[in-house]
């Protein structure tokens, strides 16, 4: 009698593909995103002229105000600075830098909301910078935002746009280029010059950007801001993306004054985060004329002196990169 | 034979079982470019492929069956 052949059931089958399915996608997952592995970098180097800014003249004790550019940074925000290093809970100047953090809150009951604000105005672009995990450019290398604060010794860092996520997005980093390859996302560039503007994708060229002395670049977005300064309420995103949620925004004024925006969220009577829409005009309130968002949900971190300012959802998580306010190492 | 088929069937699920949690995934973080990253790419093109292979695995069985 010839054997019959045994045949898997077919539900055994489709179990066993689920759980392929679920393995793979897993293994996936761990393997391109968060095992650390270097990515090649392009290593442009974007110098900073002197014509990138042309009225800058650096300042010293020795220096008189009168042989000062009376367009320097210095000079236009002299009522900012001081001339020694004076630091409270919430503020800090020197006579390179000025920060000041507030709490606001707005709102009552389930629909609050708390943010958090750092005016800055620095006298030099090089006391804003930006850091990677580790010190190393690449996927699967992270770090608490506190803790590339620390080892960075800055005096405000918030989360960056989280380059290491992907592979793809124009990542410009203290005057560095790393990647080039744009994604879809909108792009905010800081140049040499103190200016920011935001591009969309379409819209990006990064030799011209590199050309005109551009300094740092985020690629996640979107840009909240007009032309004019203005809100906006339609963004290219996810609906998800779109809803209240924690987040993290970089704010520009005029060149040497900024500001860090950090909205608390998922944390109902505290902060219910904010949408994309009510985070624009939020912007636009503050008078920014480009802001950029930046990754947020429970990555929102924001740091100042030595401690986390902000209430993290879930306590934050580890970041591949961050964005950081620093006294400048040389000073000529 | 039979073996070699039942193996490409079964692995045109699982290749499109992955796609649809990529999907999701995207939905849910597109930054992350769950579909479009370098490696997806190479993936569904292979689940195309194998797609159409068994599409025409099935198209002869038809035919066989139906003479």
């Amino acid at each position: 009698m010839p054997q019959r052949n045994r045949m898997l059931p077919l539900w055994l089958h489709f179990a066993v593909d689920l759980l392929l399915i679920a393995f793979l996608t897993t293994s996936f997952y761990y393997a391109y995103y968060r095992l650390p592995r270097n990515l090649e970098s392009e290593n442009i180097v974007i110098n900073r002229r002197n014509d990138n800014h042309p009225t800058y003249n650096d300042y010293s004790s020795e220096n008189h105000e009168s042989e000062l550019d009376k367009d320097s940074w210095v000079v236009k925000f002299a009522d900012k600075f001081t001339d020694s290093l004076i630091s409270t809970e919430d503020s800090y100047t020197s006579p390179d830098i000025s920060v000041k953090l507030t709490r606001n809150t707005i709102g009552s009951g389930k629909d609050t909301i708390t943010y958090y604000l750092a005016d800055i105005y620095i006298a030099d672009i090089e006391c804003l910078q930006t850091g990677f995990a580790k010190d190393t450019y690449g996927v699967g290398y992270t770090e608490n935002v506190i803790d590339m604060h620390r080892s960075l010794s800055a005096i405000l860092a918030i989360n960056g746009d989280y380059y290491g996520n992907g592979a793809d997005g124009t990542v410009i980093r203290n005057g560095i280029v790393y990647r080039t390859k744009a994604d879809s996302s909108d792009i905010c560039v800081l140049y040499y010059d103190g200016t920011m503007r935001t591009y969309t994708a379409d819209k990006f060229d990064i030799s011209k950007a590199a050309k005109d002395g551009a300094y740092q670049a985020w690629s996640f977005g979107p840009s909240l801001l007009d032309n004019n300064g203005g809100s906006l309420t339609e963004f290219p995103t996810s609906r998800r993306i779109l809803a209240k949620n924690p987040r993290t925004v970089i704010g520009y004024f005029e060149p040497g004054h900024y500001c860090f925006v950090l909205v608390d969220g998922r944390d109902t009577g505290y902060s219910s985060g904010m949408t994309m829409s009510e985070l624009s005009s939020l912007m636009s309130e503050l008078g920014c004329k480009v802001a950029y968002n930046l990754d947020g949900g429970q990555t929102s971190v924001m740091t100042f002196i030595d401690s986390v300012v902000n209430r993290p959802y879930e306590g934050g998580r580890k970041v591949s990169d961050c964005i950081i306010i620093k006294e400048r190492k040389n000073k000529k | 034979m039979k073996k070699f088929k039942d193996i490409l069937y079964n692995l045109n699920i699982v290749l499109a079982g992955m796609f649809i949690v990529f999907q999701i995934l995207d939905i849910y973080n597109p930054t992350m470019n769950f579909i479009g990253n370098n490696v997806t790419v190479y993936l569904f093109f292979a689940f195309c492929v194998l797609s159409i292979v068994n599409s025409c695995f099935l198209l002869v069985h038809n035919r066989r069956t139906n003479r």
